[in-house]
């Protein structure tokens, strides 16, 4: 039978692996795409400033015109993203699964929410606060324009989707 | 029937959890209480500098690396400053000759303007108009003076010329017997004031007591810098806990209530810092130029600066300071024209509304332009309310506490009807 090394306190904590649970969260950010750009070390700096949250099934992670302030990335469980109207009741917008973000116009500004977003499984999230994006700007500027430069090229995409649809509409007329 | 039964168990551990974790916290407050002001004080100097976070931001630095030389900056500057302010303030023997001059002098020019007769003990006509007001002032004034027979034990051996020091100038002396005559009584007791054994004896029982409370407070005291450092080079660690506190449903108001109070604090305490020391250099400056010796103008300067907190206080402070100095003056050194020790008064009266105009139309909009603008009752009030309950420490923390108050209460509101919450 091998015998077994001693342990070297000292070495042992220098050198210590990081937390599962770390590795695991870092992992996962590499595979957003809104955080694809950014190299290991600048995930570990922006991992920092992720709020970490669990919603219950049928939970809101956030409403209607209520003010926007944060990004959220689903890692794992399901959201669906409303509008609803009083009269027409809800309208189901798009459905975020694992490893998708939704909410990422609050990065630029507070303007209203212009639809809901409801957990419908439990979901485990996390949450980029547009305070935390702006002192990220000062204190790592490298990082915040890298994610600048994703917002601005996913509203392009989102812009010229809509073009699409509103061009698909306008033939139908 | 089992959702219910869930929603009551849910209900029973957060109240029982509550309960226990408000007792817990209240008891650790209440038994850490020493560690408050440390704690506190720690807190809000990182607040202060907290603009320096993003110094030195080199890549080739290693984070530790950069900590160090940011703690070690601070420090040194805070250690500067401190040994600057000490060796500028009069040590013991120019203490006790300030304390013989303003006596004497303070006699000498009431008595000028109220032409009052060392023999007769009359007076002008004016004299007889305030005599009965004004006698009491006098009075209290001399007997807060009035030096103590230790003080004149002191004051004679060093007239004589001890620990290392030049003896006392003949003027001064003179001055010192003069006020002795004034008063009787404390002549009397400083001759015959024994100096025996068993007050020896208390006096090192209470230099002993000294030290160890003494000792006790500095270890306490040790917390500060650790809380400092923390403070200030947290990435954000120390606000996700809270935040993690918060329920989903107000996650987002929470966050965006922490930083609209955490900018606002941060904003004040800078401002009103800036504000402060820009007044204090001012004074200095332009006491100096009058003529007035670098370190009372240093004296009179830092003590306007720290007064300027209290709104008019700070001017209040500096005039009378500034007034009280130039009528005792021996002599003065205007770097500036037409400033003599006849019209000093005058120019001293204009230095200090120079100042004050210069904080009001420059420094005020400049440096707090963006902060909490808190009226000056509210502040005063506050001040008051805090050395009222909590002595020392409430003076220090009431101006953040008021600017807490009114940031959260200006912004929950607001944010809680946005939320549609209520």
């Amino acid at each position: 039978m091998q015998e077994k090394k001693p342990v070297d306190v000292f070495w042992a904590t220098i050198f210590r692996k990081r937390k599962p649970a770390e590795v695991s969260r870092n992992h996962f950010l590499k595979t957003i795409p809104f955080f694809e750009d950014l190299s290991a070390k600048q995930l570990k700096t922006l991992s920092v400033h992720l709020h970490e949250r669990r919603y219950e099934e049928d939970e809101y992670l956030f409403e209607v015109n209520h003010p926007a302030a944060a990004l959220f990335i689903v890692a794992r469980g399901e959201v669906i993203v409303e509008s609803s109207s009083v009269r027409e009741g809800a309208t189901e917008l798009a459905i975020i699964k694992s490893g998708e973000f939704l909410g990422e116009l609050a990065l630029l500004d507070s303007s209203p929410r212009s639809a809901s977003a409801r957990a419908t499984k439990p979901t485990h999230a996390y949450s980029l606060f547009r305070g935390d994006l702006v002192r990220l700007e000062k204190e790592h500027p490298e990082i915040a324009s890298k994610i600048y430069r994703t917002l601005a090229w996913v509203i392009g995409e989102r812009l010229k989707a809509t073009n699409r649809q509103v061009g698909i509409i306008k033939r139908a007329a | 029937m089992k959702d219910s039964s869930r929603r009551f168990r849910g209900i029973l551990i957060y109240s029982v959890t509550g309960i226990i974790a408000i007792s817990a916290i209240v008891f650790l407050i209440w038994s850490l209480r020493p560690m408050i002001m440390p704690v506190t004080i720690g807190i809000l100097l990182a607040y202060l500098f907290r603009p320096l976070k993003t110094a030195f931001k080199y890549r080739w630095m290693p984070e530790a690396a950069r900590a160090t030389l940011i703690f070690s900056i601070i420090t040194g500057s805070l250690l500067l400053s401190f040994n600057f302010i000490q060796e500028n303030i009069p040590n013991e023997k120019e203490n006790l000759e300030l304390r013989v001059r303003l006596k004497y002098k303070f006699n000498e020019k009431f008595e000028k303007i109220m032409g009052l007769d060392q023999v007769t003990g009359k007076g002008n006509f004016f004299y007889d108009l305030v005599a009965k007001d004004i006698n009491p002032l006098r009075i209290g004034v001399n007997k807060s003076l009035a030096l103590t027979p230790e003080q004149s034990e002191r004051f004679l051996a060093f007239r004589k010329g001890v620990e290392g020091f030049e003896p006392v100038a003949d003027n001064y002396y003179q001055y010192y017997l003069v006020n002795i005559n004034d008063n009787p009584q404390s002549l009397e007791q400083a001759s015959t004031e024994p100096a025996n054994t068993t007050k020896a004896v208390g006096a090192t029982a209470q230099e002993q007591s000294m030290l160890l409370y003494l000792i006790g407070t500095l270890s306490v005291w040790l917390i500060m810098p650790i809380v400092f450092i923390f403070f200030l080079l947290d990435d954000g660690a120390i606000d996700q806990f809270f935040v993690k506190l918060v329920p989903n449903r107000y996650f987002e108001l929470a966050l965006t209530l922490q930083e609209e109070v955490d900018g606002a604090i941060g904003k004040y305490l800078r401002g009103i810092s800036m504000e402060c020391a820009l007044v204090a250099i001012s004074m200095v400056v332009c006491l100096y130029l009058v003529g007035i010796s670098f370190k009372v103008s240093l004296i009179i300067g830092v003590l306007t600066g720290v007064a300027t907190v209290i709104p008019f206080l700070g001017t209040a402070v500096g005039l009378i300071a500034s007034i009280v100095y130039v009528l005792i003056a021996e002599d003065l050194n205007p770097l500036v024209p037409f400033v003599t020790i006849d019209n000093a008064a005058i120019a001293v009266i204009l230095v200090n509304v120079f100042v004050h105009l210069l904080d009001n139309m420059l420094f005020q909009p400049i440096v707090l332009g963006g902060a909490v603008n808190l009226h000056p009752l509210v502040i005063i009030i506050g001040l008051l309310a805090g050395s009222m309950l909590f002595g020392a420490a409430g003076i220090v923390l009431a101006i953040p506490a008021i600017v807490i108050l009114k940031v959260v209460s200006e912004n929950t509101f607001r944010g809680l009807k946005d939320y549609r919450i209520i």
